[in-house]
Order: C-alpha cells, then sequence, then structure tokens
C-alpha cells in the first residue's frame, strides 16, 4: 500500500479530458472519505498517477493511502464503502451504479498503447479504421485511437523479427487484447488489415504469446519477435514528432474513477 | 581333428542347440501371446473410445442445445443484434463476451456463434477474431474434427452446430472440446495403447495403434537377455566342454606317449596308475600286455639264442679255427725243423713263439667275449645292495653308494647281477664325472637299481643305437656292453629305462622283481 501526502489537481478542471464518450459521464467533482485519511483502491498499478486528479471535499491536504487491488475484487471494494475506486475494469465500471452513493466518472487519458515492430519486421501499420476497431471493440476498457505518435515514449526495435508471433505482458489485460485482434486480423484483406508482414507467408502461424512484465525489455531490445504490444506513459509526445518507422500507435486509455459522494454520510 | 576338438564339440552342440532352440520357441510363443493381447485390447479400446465418443457427442450436443435455448432466451443478446453496428458500445461487448462466458459456463474448449453468413460474432476461445468468415462449420447434427483458431495457435477440436433464430437472424452454435493429450489419454487409460481421432466421409472414428515402441523395446529386451544368456551359457559350456576333454584327453595322451616307447628291445615303459576309471583299466591293460611281451620277448630271445647257437657255433669254430691256423703253421714249422735241422730248433721257436703268444691271446680274448654272450642263469634271492657295494668297492675313488636299508631280496643271479652293475658302472666311469649307485624300494616291493653319472651324456640316436650289439663309441669298447646288460636285465625279468641328454649325464634305471 503506497500513503503519501497527496497533491491534488481540481478535477473539475479536467472536465475538458474526457470528450470520446458521449453521454453524461463527467469527472467526479470531490471525494467525501469515511474517515480522516483518503483510502483509493485501484485495479492497475499503472493507474498510480491517476490517483492526483481525485482530492476529498472542502479538505486540502488528507493523507492518502493507494492499494493496488485485483481487478476481479473491483467490485468487492465499493461494496466494502472504499473511498475511491479507480479502474479500466468494465464490470466494474457497470456495477458502480447500482451504489448511488458513488459517483462515476472517466478521468483523463493516460495510457498509451504502441505496436513495436522491429527493423526486419518489414510490415506497415494500419489505418484509422482499425484503430477505431480496437479501440470500440477489441478492447474492454474505455479507449479511443490513439492521436499520438508515441514520439519519445520507446526507442525503435531492431531485430530480425522472424518469431511469427506478438508478444505482450501477461499481466497487461489491454495489451493482450490488442496483440490478439492483431493476430486475428493479420489473414484478412480490407481496411482493418493492420500490417502487411511480408515476412510471415502463412498468416495462421502467427500467435500472441504473454511474457512476464519484466521480461518484456529484454524481449524488446533482442526483436526477435515479429511485434511488440507496450503501454507507455500518456502523453509523452514532444514536439516536434518525426515520425519513427517501427513504431505504431494504436490507442489510448484513460482509467474510470468511482468517488464517494460528498452527502454520503460519514 | 584331434579327439578333444570332437569332444569339445559334441559337448558344446549338445547343451546349446536346445538352449538355443527352446529360446527361439520361447521368444515366438512370448510374441504370439503378446500379438494377440494386443489385438484383444486394441479391438477393447476401440470400442470403449467409440462409445466414450458417442457420450462426448450426446453432451456436447445437449449443452449445445442448453446454450440455443438460454441465447434465444437472452434480451440482452437479441438487443445487441437488433441494434447490430448502430448499437451501443455495451451490448456490442457484452456480444462479444458472450461466447467466453457460456464457454466457461458448460465447460466447452471452443465457442463461436455465427451469424447467417457465417461471420463469428462472438467467439469463446479467441475473443477478438470477431468479425471472420467461418468457413470450416461441422455438418448439421454430426460431430466433426474442427481446428478452431486461438490467439496461441491453432486448437483441435471435437465439434457440432446447434442453431438459433433471434430477430429474424439464424446464429449457429459452432460448441467442441479440446482433442488434446489429456482428452486422448483420458480416452486411453491404457499407456500402451494410443488413440487418436480421424474424420472419414464427415463422421468421426477413433484410431486405436499400439506404441510401437512397446513391444519392440520387449522384443529388443528379451533378444538381448536371450543372447546374453545364450553367451554366458555357450561360454561356460566351452569352458566345460574344454575342462572335460582336457581331462579325458590328457590320460590318453600320456597312455599314447608311453605306449609310442615301446618296442621289443623297450619293454620297460612304465604304465603304473592310481586310476580306478577306464582310463587307469586301459593302463593297467597295457602294463599287463607289456609284461606279457617282456616275458614274450625273453622267449623270443631265448628262441633266437637257440636258433644262433649253430651260427655262433660255427662263428666259434671258425673264429678258433682261425685262431689255431697259425699254431697249426707254427708247429708244422717246428716239426719239419726238428726233422730237418734239429740243430736250430731252439732259434726257429724263439722266432716264432711270438705267432704263438698272439695267437693263444687271441683265443683267450675269444673266450672272455663268448662268455659274456652266453652267461649261466640261475635265480635265487639275492642282496642288491651287497652286490653295489663290491662293485664300488672295486674304485671307490670314483663311486659313491645310496643304498636303502632293509631293501628285500630279488629274484636274481648274484653273478648274472654283479655283471649288470659292473657293466652299468663301467660304461658311467668311462662317461666321466662321478658315479652314484642308489637302490630303493618300490611300492609293489620290486628293487630299483639307479646308476647316475654326470658324464657327456648322450644324444637321442646314440641312445637308440646303445642296445646294438657292437656298436660303441669307444676307441677300445667291444659294443656289447649296453647290449649284453639289456639282455642279462631282460633274462631276470627285470626292465631297464635310461634317461640321457648330451651334457646332462646318463641316470639308468634298473627295476628287478622281489624275490
Amino acid at each position: 500500500m503506497l500513503t503519501r501526502r497527496a497533491q491534488f489537481i481540481p478535477l473539475l478542471a479536467l472536465l475538458g479530458c474526457a470528450t470520446h464518450h458521449a453521454g453524461p459521464r463527467r469527472t467526479p467533482a470531490c471525494v467525501a472519505p469515511k474517515t480522516d485519511s483518503l483510502h483509493i483502491d485501484i485495479t492497475d498499478p499503472a493507474d498510480s498517477n491517476a490517483a492526483a486528479y481525485v482530492r476529498p471535499c472542502g479538505a486540502q491536504g488528507w493523507p492518502a493511502s493507494i492499494q493496488v487491488i485485483d481487478p476481479r475484487a473491483a467490485r468487492d471494494a465499493l461494496d466494502a464503502g472504499i473511498d475511491v475506486l479507480i479502474t479500466s475494469d468494465a464490470a466494474a465500471v457497470a456495477y458502480a451504479p447500482t451504489h448511488p452513493e458513488y459517483e462515476t466518472g472517466p478521468l483523463p487519458w493516460n495510457r498509451l498503447y504502441l505496436l513495436l515492430l522491429p527493423s526486419g519486421t518489414r510490415g506497415t501499420g494500419g489505418g484509422e479504421a482499425l484503430r477505431t476497431d480496437l479501440a470500440t471493440n477489441a478492447v474492454r476498457v474505455e479507449a479511443r485511437p490513439a492521436q499520438s505518435r508515441g514520439c519519445g515514449a520507446v526507442a525503435p526495435v531492431i531485430g530480425s523479427g522472424l518469431n511469427p508471433q506478438i508478444v505482450y505482458a501477461d499481466n497487461d489485460s489491454i495489451a493482450r487484447a490488442l496483440a490478439e485482434r492483431l493476430v486475428a486480423l493479420a489473414s484478412r484483406s480490407g481496411d482493418l488489415a493492420p500490417l502487411r508482414l511480408a515476412q510471415v507467408a502463412d498468416t495462421t502461424r502467427l500467435h500472441t504469446r504473454g511474457i512476464r512484465t519484466d521480461s518484456l525489455p529484454l524481449a524488446v531490445a533482442g526483436g526477435a519477435d515479429l511485434g511488440y504490444i507496450v503501454g507507455v506513459p500518456f502523453p509523452v509526445e514532444s514536439a516536434p514528432c518525426p515520425d519513427a518507422p517501427g513504431i505504431v500507435p494504436l490507442i489510448e486509455t484513460r482509467p474510470t474513477a468511482m468517488v464517494r459522494r460528498p452527502d454520503t454520510p460519514r | 581333428m584331434s579327439f578333444r576338438t570332437r569332444l569339445l564339440l559334441v559337448i558344446a552342440a549338445i547343451a546349446l542347440i536346445p538352449l538355443t532352440a527352446i529360446g527361439l520357441l520361447v521368444r515366438r510363443e512370448m510374441d504370439r501371446r503378446f500379438a494377440a493381447q494386443d489385438e484383444r485390447r486394441i479391438r477393447e479400446l476401440s470400442s470403449a473410445t467409440r462409445t466414450a465418443l458417442a457420450g462426448a457427442d450426446t453432451s456436447l450436443a445437449r449443452r449445445l442445445a442448453s446454450l440455443a435455448t438460454a441465447l434465444a432466451a437472452d434480451d440482452r443478446f437479441r438487443a445487441a443484434v437488433r441494434a447490430s453496428a448502430g448499437g451501443s458500445t455495451a451490448d456490442r461487448a457484452y456480444m462479444l463476451d458472450y461466447a467466453a462466458r457460456a464457454m466457461q459456463l458448460t465447460g466447452l474448449a471452443m465457442l463461436e456463434i455465427v451469424d447467417d453468413s457465417n461471420r463469428v460474432v462472438s467467439s469463446g476461445q479467441f475473443r477478438n477474431d470477431y468479425g471472420r468468415v467461418d468457413t470450416l462449420l461441422p455438418p448439421p447434427g454430426r460431430t466433426a474434427l474442427v481446428t478452431a483458431r486461438t490467439p496461441t495457435g491453432p486448437l483441435l477440436t471435437l465439434a457440432r452446430t446447434d442453431s438459433v433464430r433471434i430477430a429474424d437472424h439464424r446464429f449457429t452454435l459452432v460448441g467442441g472440446i479440446a482433442v488434446d493429450q489429456a482428452f486422448l489419454r483420458a480416452l486411453s487409460p491404457d499407456s500402451t495403447l494410443r488413440v487418436s481421432l480421424t474424420a472419414t466421409d464427415g463422421d468421426v472414428r477413433p484410431v486405436v495403434t499400439r506404441q510401437a515402441n512397446d513391444l519392440d523395446v520387449l522384443r529388443a529386451s528379451v533378444d538381448h537377455w536371450f543372447a546374453t544368456t545364450i553367451g554366458l551359457a555357450a561360454a561356460a559350456v566351452l569352458l566345460v566342454a574344454l575342462w572335460l576333454s582336457r581331462r579325458l584327453s590328457a590320460p590318453l595322451a600320456v597312455l599314447a606317449d608311453q605306449t609310442a616307447h615301446v618296442d621289443l628291445d623297450r619293454l620297460d615303459v612304465d604304465f603304473t596308475t592310481d586310476r580306478d576309471d577306464e582310463i587307469g583299466a586301459l593302463s593297467r591293460l597295457l602294463a599287463a600286455m607289456t609284461r606279457r611281451l617282456r616275458l614274450s620277448a625273453a622267449r623270443l630271445r631265448d628262441a633266437e639264442r637257440r636258433a644262433t647257437v649253430g651260427d655262433l657255433a660255427r662263428q666259434v669254430t671258425h673264429d678258433i679255427k682261425n685262431g689255431l691256423a697259425p699254431i697249426r703253421h707254427v708247429v708244422r714249422h717246428l716239426s719239419e725243423v726238428e726233422r730237418a735241422a734239429p740243430e736250430t730248433l731252439s732259434t726257429v721257436f724263439a722266432e716264432r713263439r711270438g705267432t704263438l703268444d698272439a695267437s693263444v691271446a687271441y683265443l683267450d680274448e675269444l673266450a672272455r667275449q663268448y662268455a659274456r654272450l652266453t652267461p649261466s642263469l640261475t635265480l635265487r634271492p639275492s642282496d642288491v645292495n651287497a652286490v653295489a657295494r663290491d662293485v664300488a668297492s672295486s674304485d671307490s675313488s670314483t663311486v659313491t653308494t645310496t643304498l636303502a636299508p632293509d631293501l628285500p631280496p630279488v629274484a636274481a643271479d648274484p653273478l648274472v647281477l654283479r655283471r649288470i652293475i659292473e657293466n652299468l658302472v663301467a660304461n658311467a666311469i668311462d662317461a666321466g664325472g662321478t658315479v652314484n649307485i642308489t637302490t630303493r624300494q618300490l611300492p609293489s616291493r620290486d628293487v630299483q637299481v639307479v646308476v647316475a653319472d654326470s658324464g657327456h651324456g648322450m644324444t637321442a640316436a646314440q641312445l637308440a643305437q646303445a642296445s646294438t650289439d657292437f656298436f660303441t663309441t669307444k676307441t677300445d669298447g667291444t659294443g656289447l656292453g649296453l647290449s649284453i646288460v639289456r639282455r642279462l636285465v631282460a633274462d631276470l625279468h627285470g626292465t631297464l629305462h635310461i634317461d640321457t641328454a648330451p651334457g646332462a649325464g646318463t641316470r639308468v634305471s634298473l627295476t628287478i622283481p622281489h624275490a
């Protein structure tokens, strides 16, 4: 559990960031902790920085504790009355309206997913139709087609790319879904065709492979696989950003925050 | 081929041929039984597998029917269908995830929901494979082997279909169970048999095969141990056969070697043995035969002697005539001188006296030699030690004795016995070196006399000629010494054995029967 004295960013100031999904959803204004400290549960360690966007109502500088929980326990956290739950888990987001004491709203886009193609892959990235399909259908989190090109996030991959597999970190469900969709589309033609893979004669041999998170950088450095799905903090781009061959931006994601309403009895 | 080799081969064949035959028969019988047992197990497993597949097919059909019913009743799925591409993201996600949830609930390894254009709208084993046109659907109502796509690779399934109509759209549910190693192992609890599935004309049939290696490994193992056993048995049999053949043939070889030395003049070969088997009997038979031969030879020599008496008499007559002729001439000359010139008789006598002395000496020597050839023989108890001492005392500086006490008397003529030992000692002294006379009593109570010298010895050729009359290597020898000794020993019914080698001296062993 992480405990720190949070430096909150006013959530209302971030409303303009959550514009992709239409509807009444908006970022919660503030949270009313049950105690004198703020307890935040997150289901993805990569979203720990999102806690900075949550502030207690009517107070400044409350001590906050952040706990990373399993996504399958997200609904249990709501049932237990956690102050704030930050998650991308679709089931938890769908479940939140059953608890009227919580206000649900999106946080700013905070992750960019990239497809890294080694220099030997000789592939080309897909178009906007592909990115839209990935954002709307392939992943179960709130996502939008990538608007950043991912410049500066990662270095181009040098390698043969001969292994017919797309590799991802096995604890990253979003990366896994993206890899699976790319593999599913590999043999198809049309505007969804994600890649032109010159060295994969038999696209039915193309498959996904999840590896340990700490092994992914080493695998990327080796460049032996056809492609790698990586998620990087967003935004990372700084202008000007030249085209980076082999770095294909796919989608951007953001978590959802469920915060205790101010009028909820403490 | 020698007797030993033949014996060896016969023993080896007797032991190895039945062993090999038994081994081959056992192996063939074992092979036949294993093959029959395998066939039976394959038939039984094939039948059980067909039953299990029928059960799996029934279970699969039931689960798909339940799913079709549930799907038809699912309003949210229906709403997603009606909204089609224009529906909400949540409904679309619900449709995409439907197959995965249903697959988990039903325990299937594969579940796809395809629309009436065979386009995948939801896939349980490959959630993001939506939109693909599935061209490999199993025929309705039948189970088929289907290779389903998954993110990590192809998945072989035993699949069948069911269908449901929702909002004027016909959806086909393709469900399957994984045909993986676990599934096949469950079909075949016998690890030595392997079950695989094959699709022929749309029907899924089990194929049961024996793990070929198992029987082959068993055969190879049996062959290995069979060869090892045969090899060890062959080695053991060969060793035993070699030992037996040597044990059987060695005494025969000794007997053959001893028998090879037997001839009419060499009947002193010793066939004595303590064996009580057939070899011992043969040895005793040969010894008895040799004894009879010795007696026969003695009688033969006696007959020869008698037959040659006439020749000897003629030779004696001739020799005497030769010796008397000069005397007769001298006497006739002296008679003529006495008649014609008596005054010169003494002078002429003196001149002719040398001739007379030479003739007399010749006759005297002739008489001595003939006396040696024809001794008179009277066998009576005689003391060998006494004779040996007397002979040794004649030249005590050269001849020593080693005499056994309490020696029994032998049946011999003391004069003949003395002549034998005298001749042997004389020959030994002539050979040079020292001479020793040894006496001892044999187990048969016969007495053995050994005259050994450290002289120049003899070659084999010299030894072979030594018994021939008038053969000698000495400048002043008569060549009758050893020949006379052999005859005298034979007359005493004894045996004579000579061991000699050039430079190693000579050892003459004389055996005389006890009195």
